[in-house]
């Protein structure tokens, strides 16, 4: 069966940011990375390409968070082309109010345990229980339970950071 | 009659029973219809779902999406130069080359080596940044950056199919040698200078050779590294000292970042520096004259406003030069104050425009220029001027 690329790309492309955003944490780079998942997979041509472009990305993402220190994007403040000028124009208060809540749901994730990250994200970047199953190694229904899991912790976390938050101000 | 499990419950609000044997998912959907504690457990569960499908909606970033045929072109390009698969986005391609101008030339401090930030970028090779905390031992840079890049082009071990491994990649190799010299410069520098020669005049970036093993630090030492660099620029790169300029702005830096009672952290990882500044017995006789009349007149120079809090100091820089340092903090009114210095040679201009509502201050100082910004008069912005050279 052949696969039409050009429509894989299409629905997939976004996802697949989706869910290397949340492990790089650089908007930027996620879709750098998301790219570089699809150029190799154009390369090698897999016969289930949407879930070797995800495996592909979390080694990628992994990789990054192993061994790159990344550069932020305001290094790029007084660079001259137009992409720097659109960067460098975002209001420091709400590029600071983003971070900021990145930085909290960032905080949420990271108390949530490793397998259960890794499904959650999969999931919400519109893998089905099958791939994510073929993706982790569990048994399909096993996928509904560390979801549910996942989610509960994930909301809890979440929670906690906004109560220390208020009680902070 | 058992209950669903919480699982099951998850696997019947995602739609995913189709997935599960049939038998079990008519078993399921039959008891979550026709069971009122199921049924309030569901409702329970779907509420737990929507909050955190709404938490991660949160960090949703805003998705760009190149063509397709611009991704095909691209493929094509990188497979007939030998795979420099490592790619960037397609959109950026068009200034790559400003970048490897940025690289070869730097940003010349008054004669020293040119201070590079970021990582390297090259024609179709993304940014590989500086392995700067190898997690295990590594001897070289280089060879680190190709090693890990075959690595996460490694085959999924679980289905899919293994793709065959990538070719071991030229433009990675070249780009993994700059980065090493970038990474490793300082090393490389202090193993090559006699123990009595000039250290680096930069807090900052003597700071890079030392393994960076918290991705996050705090903010004072952030602040610290900015008031290094800072201080680096107006001293022009000065002879050694008993105590370093770079250390008394560090610490009056610190003073006011205490008083402001910052707590916020920032990614120290972003603060890498990785050349350190030519020391004085390089510059030519004019220039060293010039540096002894410039240390005589070298006060502390004061990145903040004494009592706003800083909520964040980064470097700023032009390619991967790095070009000055940017400073937020919260006025009184919660607003923010945005300060950036720039050294002598950076023309202002450059600067984005002013967004609207905002109000601009510009200064000449004998380190260079402060710029201040932000949605207040410009009276008020020549207070806290006044505020914070008050703190110089």
């Amino acid at each position: 069966m052949s696969i039409d690329w050009n429509d894989l790309y299409r629905s997939t492309f976004p996802d697949l940011v989706r869910f290397l955003h949340r492990k790089v944490w650089d908007a930027e780079r996620a879709q750098d990375l998301a790219q570089e998942a699809f150029v190799r997979a154009l390369q090698h041509e897999p016969k289930a390409p949407r879930a070797w472009l995800f495996q592909v990305a979390a080694n990628l993402a992994r990789d990054e968070a192993r061994t790159v220190i990344r550069r932020r994007k305001h290094l790029v403040l007084l660079k001259g082309d137009a992409e720097a000028q659109e960067e460098s124009m975002k209001d420091p208060a709400a590029e600071l109010d983003e971070r900021e809540r990145w930085g909290k749901v960032r905080e949420a994730l990271d108390a949530v345990s490793e397998t259960d990250r890794e499904v959650l994200l999969l999931w919400d970047a519109g893998q089905s229980y099958t791939e994510i199953a073929n993706a982790t190694g569990l048994a399909v229904g096993a996928v509904g339970t560390t979801l549910a899991r996942a989610r509960r912790r994930l909301a809890e976390a979440y929670k906690q950071r906004e109560q220390a938050d208020v009680a902070r101000r | 009659m058992s209950h669903v499990d919480e699982g099951a419950l998850h696997a019947y609000l995602d739609g995913a029973l189709d997935e599960y044997p049939a038998a079990e998912a008519r078993r399921i959907r039959e008891h979550v219809e026709t069971c009122a504690v199921c049924a309030d457990r569901l409702t329970a569960e779907r509420e737990v779902r929507e909050e955190a499908h709404a938490i991660l909606a949160l960090a949703a970033p805003q998705v760009e999406v190149p063509t397709f045929e611009e991704l095909r072109a691209y493929v094509v390009r990188t497979s007939q130069t030998q795979g420099r698969t490592m790619s960037v986005r397609l959109r950026r391609m068009s200034w790559a080359a400003s970048v490897v101008l940025a690289l070869g030339t730097g940003w010349m401090l008054r004669g020293g080596d040119a201070v590079t930030i970021s990582p390297l970028e090259r024609e179709g090779v993304s940014a590989i940044s500086e392995p700067v905390v190898p997690a295990t031992p590594r001897n070289d840079a280089a060879a680190t950056t190709t090693t890990e890049l075959r690595a996460a082009d490694e085959a999924p071990t679980t289905p899919p199919p293994a793709p065959a491994p990538a070719p071991v990649l030229d433009a990675v190799s070249d780009a993994g040698a700059l980065g090493a010299t970038a990474a490793t410069g300082l090393r490389a520098e202090a193993a090559r200078t006699p123990a009595a020669a000039p250290q680096p005049a930069f807090r900052v970036a003597q700071g890079t050779a030392e393994p960076l093993t918290d991705a996050r630090a705090d903010l004072n030492d952030v602040v610290s590294s900015g008031a290094g660099a800072v201080t680096g620029l107006a001293a022009g790169a000065p002879a050694p000292a008993p105590t370093p300029p770079s250390d008394r702005v560090a610490e009056r830096i610190d003073s006011a970042a205490r008083a402001s009672q910052a707590e916020r952290r920032v990614a120290v990882q972003d603060q890498v520096v990785t050349s350190a500044i030519s020391a004085d017995a390089a510059a030519p006789p004019r220039q060293r004259a010039a540096n002894e009349q410039e240390e005589q007149d070298e006060t502390p120079v004061s990145l903040v406003v004494p009592g706003l809090e800083v909520l964040d100091v980064l470097p700023v820089g032009q390619g991967t030069a790095f070009a000055g340092i940017r400073a937020l903090q919260r006025l009184e009114s919660g607003d923010t104050l945005e300060l950036v210095h720039l050294p002598e040679g950076i023309d202002p201009s450059l600067l984005p425009p002013l967004r609207p509502g905002n109000s601009e201050l510009v200064r000449q100082r004998p380190e260079g220029w402060l710029v201040m910004r932000g949605p207040v008069t410009e009276r008020y912005l020549q207070e806290l001027l006044q505020r914070l050279e008050g703190g110089r």
